[in-house]
């Protein structure tokens, strides 16, 4: 049996690098190519990505466990969660208003978009799926974000280099900055032998 | 004035809720139908991955034990006697990874079954896949004679991890 | 008639949901792995996207402007769920080859989309039409992407041997490979539609207003500057 902290250690691992959310499972593809054009939209967007995503793997889990199982509704997990992420982004979003000007004026524009960002609703699915525990969940939560954050700041120094790129005709914009993409999930790839090393 | 209040207050909610309790209704129904097949599916899969784990098989019964303290996740006994069927799930960095043993009554490992849950990114030659399986056929005791892999779509440490366990859980109930 | 076949045609050639307007590119690059996957993926999002046409359109006179989007969202869900559980009790291989991605249809922006842009603004079956056009121009790319990544990949299409095993190159059934191959469909579309003189400036995710699906920014088919032919583009 995995003790408790190598499992976290394992999950931010995965999360981060071996597992991250963009460059490896196609999650989350949209912002990520809509948003690393600068650098300072990607920051923005991946403190609000993490924000949203640690609070969501969290409040979901508990009302999985704690409303959801007891009366046996399970199957509507998709449809309560995109209703509590709906209802908890507006609210995050009041809150901040209100109470943490500072950090409303650094997120608050990238805060409505999240609502669809398909790696929220996947984080929140996928925890109930691996069976984790609250700890576990927000662990995961917190670490797909920072795996998210990780891979649009990375990209938006490719793309930053890109611009002075001449590529062929067609490929200009966004075929080139997809093949970049692609280059840049592959180094991704080499993680993978990292893992099997550090947990071996 | 009391109509623009309804419209603006009342009438959003109620609409609402209204398809929010049909949807209710209808998902919990068609619920009814598929959840005692998805089941049934489940069980298939099971007994199918059992019987092909210890070829010839015919039925099984499950084993009385504490499974968490075993660290598996389900142990059976053939009951012509060919032998048992032990499975454990352990994470590796891709995803939990669920190994079935098939181990003969003298202890050794007949067949084997790796499932990982999702198999949308990295496919990986599935050839190099069954080889990897392959060696640990014939083992007993522990896997540690048997190389990590590296390149592999799944973690082969969690696969070792899964087979140690099965191989002393075996030990511990035969 | 002439009319109710140009909605149809639309989603699948002009305002090709994956190609044109740039939406569900998620689900494209992640299933675009296997055909059969791909297929699956591509009638249960059309599935769920002709359902949700057809209700909305109908609800559109009864849901208030204030609650529009939950409304939406609730009967999106709805459907999804629904796929979900059939596809599990029915098509339990089906549900491994998409795993997460079948829910997340639920957040797929070509489905929202469609709803506040045509659905809540149409009659029935222009919305039927819209969906189930719509629907099949995902399918199609989706398909046609896999085909290639499967052959290539892994040497197969609908798991049939085509290049003998030990000749395929495996990266591309993996994630860079989906990256790669949606970036040259999409120059070889530029390509194409350059020669006919048209010009195609594909902007993903209206800079990163992802979540909101409905804003009206996407990219558009316009005429190269200095060129007299005139191409209708709505």
């Amino acid at each position: 049996m995995m003790s408790g902290a190598a499992k976290l250690l394992l999950i931010t691992f995965s999360m981060i690098f071996t597992e991250n959310y963009v460059l490896v499972q196609f999650l989350g593809i949209c912002p990520f190519l809509g948003v690393s054009k600068k650098l300072d939209s990607s920051l923005g967007m991946s403190g609000a990505v993490i924000f949203v995503m640690t609070l969501a793997s969290a409040v979901t889990w508990l009302v999985y466990t704690f409303i959801m199982v007891p009366l046996g509704l399970e199957y509507l997990d998709t449809i309560i969660f995109i209703l509590v992420i709906a209802a908890l982004v507006q609210f995050v979003e009041i809150v901040l208003k209100k109470y943490m000007r500072g950090l409303y004026d650094a997120l608050g524009v990238y805060l409505p978009l999240i609502t669809t960002n398909c790696a929220v609703l996947a984080v929140t699915l996928l925890n109930i799926e691996e069976n984790y525990n609250f700890l576990e969940s927000v662990v995961d939560g917190l670490t797909a974000g920072v795996g998210f954050g990780l891979a649009l700041i990375l990209f938006s120094g490719v793309r930053k280099a890109l611009e002075r790129a001449k590529p062929p005709k067609p490929f200009e914009g966004l075929p080139i900055t997809l093949i970049a993409a692609a280059l840049t999930s592959m180094t991704f790839m080499g993680f993978v032998g990292i893992a099997d090393k550090l947990f071996g | 004035m009391k109509s623009t209040a309804f419209h603006e207050m009342v009438k959003p909610v109620l609409v609402l809720t209204c398809i929010c309790l049909v949807v209710a209704a209808l998902l919990s129904s068609v619920n009814g139908m598929t959840a005692p097949i998805i089941i049934e599916n489940a069980r298939v899969k099971a007994e199918n991955t059992r019987k092909e784990v210890l070829p010839g098989a015919g039925s099984f019964t499950e084993i009385n034990c504490d499974l968490q303290a075993l660290d598996i996740t389900g142990a059976y006994k053939e009951d012509a006697g060919l032998g048992y069927v032990i499975s454990s799930a352990h994470k590796g960095y891709g995803g939990q990874v669920t190994v079935t043993l098939g181990i003969s009554p003298d202890g050794k490992i007949i067949g084997m079954n790796v499932d990982v849950p999702s198999e949308t990114t990295g496919v990986g030659s599935k050839a190099g896949r069954e080889d990897y399986v392959a060696r640990f056929i014939g083992l007993s005791g522990d896997a540690s004679s048997v190389d990590t892999i590296s390149g592999a779509t799944y973690s082969s440490t969690a696969v070792k991890a899964g087979v140690n366990a099965a191989l002393a859980a075996w030990e511990a109930i035969h | 008639m002439k009319e109710k076949l140009k909605i149809f045609t639309n989603g699948i050639f002009k305002e090709n949901p994956v190609l044109i307007l740039l939406l569900g590119c998620c689900s494209v690059l992640a299933i675009s792995v296997t055909v059969s996957g791909a297929l699956g993926m591509g009638l249960a999002l059309t599935f769920v996207l002709v359902c949700s046409n057809v209700v909305i359109s109908l609800l559109r006179k009864i849901i208030p402007d204030k609650v529009r989007i939950p409304c939406f969202i609730v009967v999106i869900a709805t459907f999804v769920t629904l796929v979900q559980m059939i596809v599990e009790a029915f098509l339990p291989d089906l549900n491994n080859a998409l795993g997460v991605f079948l829910p997340l249809i639920v957040v797929n922006c070509i489905v929202l989309g469609r709803a506040e842009m045509f659905a809540s603004k149409h009659g029935v079956v222009d919305s039927f039409l819209d969906g189930l056009g719509m629907g099949l121009g995902y399918t199609f790319v989706i398909v046609g992407i896999a085909v290639i990544r499967e052959l290539i990949g892994n040497g197969t299409i609908f798991d049939q041997r085509i290049i003998p095993e030990g000749y395929q190159i495996g990266i591309i059934s993996q994630t860079p490979g989906g990256f790669m191959m949606f970036g040259f469909a999409m120059a070889l579309l530029i390509y194409c539609l350059n020669k006919k003189g048209k010009k195609f400036e594909p902007r993903i995710g209206c800079d990163g207003k992802c979540g909101s699906c409905t804003a009206n920014c996407e990219s558009r088919i316009t005429d190269l500057p200095g060129q007299d032919e005139t191409v209708e583009v709505k």
